[in-house]
């Protein structure tokens, strides 16, 4: 026992000598071995732990789908009364949830913030086991047409917004005019399953009846806001469930829209997916991609540490032949190797896992609405086993690689040969193995991040066909708005507008929505060929064009005069237009679009909407008057901020409020934050491996050039020019070059085998061009590596490289 | 017969600069070889021997003074040109021979070849590869690997890479400080050999016996040199 402490404090005297080793080992092998399990615990949430719900794997969300006569998909979300029906009579589910996801305005707080509400039926709070942590759930009796509103508060809500308030449970929360009791908080464990991957995390919870669903009584429109969650019956699958419930929903759609030409022939589908599906969504290729990019990287930071403990290995070289002269044996020799491996690697797992604990922090406050599940994301029990175990295949690898290295009867002769024939070596084999893995991985690793890169840069980049730079959009409510007619509500907006416009930083102000919002389904019929089409569209007013220098194809915008309700001009975009006419005008055209006869007056350029298809079909009505949506134009160089605009409101009406404030660039940044993310992370991933393989090629390269510095210097004694000598040299590595390159391509190519849609997207000439530019990049880096160990022997003078050589 | 000089040294020192101390490796030095020449330059270990031939030999800088090889002044050479000139101009032979393991008796012979400017063609390298292969008696060894050959095989196959491109001198630095007395003697015959045939020989070399064989002799002590007194009284 004394001597095994003996031992052990010997390696850490030794070891302490050499502070940069230490630090390479234990920062590189920490950050990698961070990065790997911080993703690996993320990769467990996703594949394999359950969702933290009862009965979990028996929980679907429902989806109601429209189809045409022709099977073409019209629509993917709920009639109202659709989503009421299914609720009440079905043989499918032993519990129904109904939810309708909003955006709402507190108005019962002064400074009128917008928060994310759901109004549920009092079964989802059985279904997620939700427990309170102060007063109660909905109760059975307090569910659909119940009208009592009730709110229960999110944790978060409570601890934020009401300051932990213990007498909570005495006040009421106001949105949109109606007060609700607050009858709970809920517990902070619970976890809300992210359904919808634009969703936000609900923080207050609404009785079901006061839900701002639009037409609640009307068959022929859908609402995206309903959301339907669903315990299916032990022994029933989802797609039987589907099957059981699709007929009679599409029985009672057509029932209710007899007598509507539109809707002629068309049927309803219900799209029953588990729960842990919806939840994960199409992340998982996204995960996996993560997982083989962080592994990747640890296998690059591998190759380097080996390396690393090559050098030390030879630099050991004199303390480990005494050691074999009095009678070590390799064995022993072995011992000394496992524990200055230990030594390295205990702090490095241990700084891996504190990595990982940061890597999950991250995860959870910037990327919940990538990575589904982040939310519940915590370093557990999994993590803390991968790290101890990856730590011990480390030890046992780099200890191996040491131990291998050594020729043990040449090691006890070196003692009494001054040095000559060292008994230490590392065969060309190994030398070249290392060197191909760092290319190969490299290469893998430099491709794939620059074609997502390339995907992500250009979605980023591409032209809108429009100008977004100093737009703001503004949307307002009424607190009072299914008392207030429109034609008040109207009058109240345009003297809104009216003072906005004379605020001096503005420049204009026009109503309409966002371009960049999402874009209401609308009908409309060819009067002349009786097809039907389902476009998106907005109401917008004459200006709105023009403020967004979006530029027309034909025709024209709409007149001033032409806001009130009483037209039938149509404004349809290219996409639209082509649909309609094919590559002939689409001028004069007329549609039939909320049952009143349209003509169109003008066809716009496509324009580029986040997330949207470039030429989806869009069309764009006059404004009835006003419109609760407003773009202002400010003045370059000047501000307007939400304070402004409520001052402006609080002077016209008090029950008037800002629903939403926002820059069309921050809505567009938003969007695109997944892609920016994408950016950002493949950017650095890419520079990560390209320094680590740079710096693990020099490390073999450096000890290949000190083992051959004589041999170079008689190359260059003969008359051998400095090009002649690094051409020499790299071309002799031009070898590993090539097998490392050859290697990636056929991992590329085997993973294309497997799953042609990993690559099918991005096969074309971007492909090659990306291909040459990764084959260059790794090439300038072996070429790099190659030249910096050769400089010290072509800058000084030929002399030392021969002196040292014998 | 006025010869021409091959290598012409005028007044080349060499300091070596330390935090500490200034060590004057060379003080002070003028040499001139003539074509056809066999010069020995030996001395005590730490003289300045090997520094003087490196010097010569383009491996290493002058601290002062002035280098010319046939007649051109090679002291301040860019590192290519420098290079250019131990290609054409120079035949080097060192103490532990420095052949290429890797390569072939033939293709250690043809590197120097393969490093010129002008780009003989592979007729020509052969040519002149089994030329000074037959010179140092191997041309039966073509194929073998240095770690085939004896150590006198080795400095052999030196030599004749030295010869092969045609050197204005061959600079030979204690040729058999590696080899037996016997190996040694047949490799200093071979040199004396090539003397005889013109070829121009400057050696370093600590074995008096050795450096007698050459019929200029300098002795080189604390980085002085001096003409031995047997050359000075026959110069008298």
């Amino acid at each position: 026992m004394k001597n095994s402490t003996l031992v052990v404090k010997q390696s850490i005297k030794s070891l302490s000598r050499k502070p940069t080793l230490m630090f390479g080992v234990i920062a590189t092998l920490g950050l990698t071995l961070g990065a790997f399990i911080s993703v690996l615990t993320l990769a467990y949430y996703m594949f394999l732990k359950p969702l933290p719900y009862p009965d979990q794997e028996r929980l679907v969300t429902v989806e109601y789908r429209a189809l045409n006569a022709e099977g073409g998909v019209m629509g993917n979300a709920f009639t109202y009364p659709g989503a009421i029906e299914i609720y009440k009579n079905n043989d499918s589910f032993d519990a129904s949830a109904l939810m309708f996801y909003a955006t709402s305005v507190m108005t019962s707080d002064s400074a009128q913030p917008t928060v994310a509400t759901t109004s549920v039926t009092p079964e989802w709070f059985d279904i997620t086991s939700a427990k309170t942590s102060l007063g109660r759930v909905f109760t059975a009796d307090e569910g659909l047409n119940s009208h009592i509103p009730l709110a229960v508060l999110s944790h978060k809500t409570w601890q934020e917004m009401f300051n932990s308030d213990e007498g909570v449970l005495d006040q009421s929360v106001s949105f949109n005019g109606i007060s609700y009791k607050i009858v709970g908080v809920l517990s902070p464990d619970f976890i809300e399953p992210r359904i919808r991957a634009d969703q936000s995390s609900t923080s207050v919870w609404l009785t079901w009846d006061q839900n701002s669903a639009m037409a609640k009584e009307t068959w022929s429109y859908i609402d995206g806001g309903i959301v339907y969650v669903a315990k299916v019956k032990a022994g029933v699958t989802a797609d039987i469930a589907a099957q059981q419930s699709s007929p009679r929903a599409s029985e009672l759609f057509n029932q209710n829209n007899v007598g509507i030409p539109f809707f002629k022939g068309w049927s309803i589908e219900l799209i029953v997916t588990s729960l842990k599906d919806k939840v994960l969504g199409d992340s998982q290729k996204t995960v996996t991609m993560l997982v083989l990019g962080a592994f990747a990287l640890l296998l690059i930071a591998m190759a380097n540490i080996t390396n690393l403990f090559i050098s030390r290995t030879i630099e050991q070289h004199r303390k480990l032949a005494i050691n074999a002269a009095l009678g070590a044996k390799k064995s022993q020799l072995h011992v000394i190797f496992l524990l200055e491996a230990t030594l390295l690697m205990l702090p490095a797992a241990i700084f891996g896992l504190v990595i990982a604990y940061v890597g999950i922090e991250i995860m959870q406050a910037f990327f919940t609405d990538l990575l589904p599940r982040s939310n519940e994301l915590s370093l557990n029990f999994m993590s803390v086993i991968s790290a101890f175990v990856l730590m011990v295949v480390l030890i046992l690898t780099f200890s191996r690689v040491n131990l291998s290295m050594i020729n043990y009867k040449e090691l006890r002769a070196a003692i009494q040969s001054s040095g000559k024939g060292s008994g230490l070596q590392v065969s060309q084999k190994t030398r070249s193995s290392l060197m191909v893995a760092q290319i190969a991985i490299a290469s893998l690793i430099i491709f794939a991040t620059s074609v997502l890169f390339s995907e992500a840069y250009k979605k980023v980049n591409q032209p809108l066909g429009m100008k977004i730079d100093g737009l703001v959009n503004v949307n307002f409510s009424h607190m009072e708005k299914h008392s207030v007619k429109w034609d008040e509500m109207a009058a109240l907006l345009v003297e809104t507008k009216a003072q906005i416009e004379r605020l001096p930083q503005v420049e204009s102000v026009t109503f309409g929505e966002s371009p960049l919002s999402s874009f209401s389904m609308w009908a409309a019929t060819d009067v002349e060929t009786n097809e039907n089409f389902v476009p998106i569209g907005k109401s917008v007013d004459s200006n709105y064009f023009n403020t967004l220098d979006i530029s027309f194809i034909e025709g024209k915008g709409f007149d001033r005069s032409e806001l009130n309700g009483d037209s039938n001009a149509l404004v349809v975009n290219q996409g639209f237009a082509r649909l309609l006419s094919g590559n002939d005008s689409a001028l004069g055209k007329k549609l039939l679009v909320r049952n009143k006869e349209h003509v169109i007056v003008g066809v716009i350029d496509n324009i580029m909407v986040p997330g949207a298809e470039n030429d989806a079909a869009r069309l764009y009505v006059p404004i009835d008057k006003a419109n609760q949506s407003m773009l202002i134009k400010i003045k370059d160089n000047q501000t307007v901020d939400r304070t402004d605009i409520v001052n402006i409101i609080y002077g016209i009406d008090s029950k008037l409020a800002v629903f939403e404030f926002e820059s069309l660039a921050q809505t567009k940044y938003m969007s695109q934050f997944g892609e920016i993310v994408t950016i950002i992370s493949t950017l650095a991933i890419s520079l990560i491996s390209t320094i680590l393989a740079g710096l693990g090629l020099y490390g073999v390269l450096n000890y290949t050039t000190q083992m051959n510095k004589f041999e170079l210097g008689t190359r260059l004694a003969l008359g051998s020019k400095r090009k002649q000598l690094i051409l020499f040299v790299f071309k002799n590595n031009l070898k590993s070059y090539a097998v490392g390159v050859s290697i990636a391509t056929a991992m590329l190519i085997i993973a294309y085998l497997i799953d042609p849609n990993l690559l099918s997207q991005y096969i074309g000439f971007e492909l090659v061009a990306i291909g040459v530019y990764t084959l260059a990049l790794i090439l300038a880096i072996s070429w790099i590596a190659c030249y910096v160990p050769l400089r010290p022997i072509l800058n000084r003078p030929l002399v030392y490289s021969l002196k040292s050589g014998d | 017969m006025n010869k021409d000089i091959k290598i012409e040294i005028n007044h080349v020192s060499k300091v070596y600069d330390t935090d500490l101390v200034e060590t004057h490796a060379l003080k002070d030095i003028n040499i001139k070889i003539y074509e056809g020449d066999y010069v020995s330059i030996s001395g005590p270990s730490g003289g300045g021997k090997s520094t003087l031939l490196s010097i010569i030999g383009l491996l290493d800088e002058a601290s002062g003074g002035e280098l010319k090889i046939e007649g051109k002044d090679v002291t301040s050479l860019t590192q290519d040109q420098a290079a250019e000139v131990r290609n054409t101009k120079l035949g080097f032979i060192f103490q532990s021979f420095n052949l290429i393991e890797e390569l072939s008796v033939y293709d250690n012979v043809a590197l120097p070849l393969t490093y010129r400017t002008d780009g003989l063609a592979a007729e020509e390298i052969d040519k002149k590869v089994k030329e000074c292969l037959e010179k140092v008696s191997l041309s039966h060894r073509l194929d073998h690997f240095p770690n085939q050959l004896s150590g006198g095989q080795q400095q052999r196959v030196a030599i004749a890479r030295a010869l092969a491109a045609d050197p204005a001198i061959l600079l030979v630095d204690e040729p058999t400080g590696n080899l037996d007395s016997t190996t040694g003697d047949q490799v200093m015959q071979l040199l004396e050999e090539l003397n005889a045939q013109g070829t121009t020989i400057c050696m370093v070399t600590h074995d008096s016996r050795y450096a007698d064989m050459a019929r200029t002799k300098y002795q080189l002590k604390d980085g002085v040199l001096q003409v031995e007194e047997e050359q000075l009284s026959e110069a008298v």
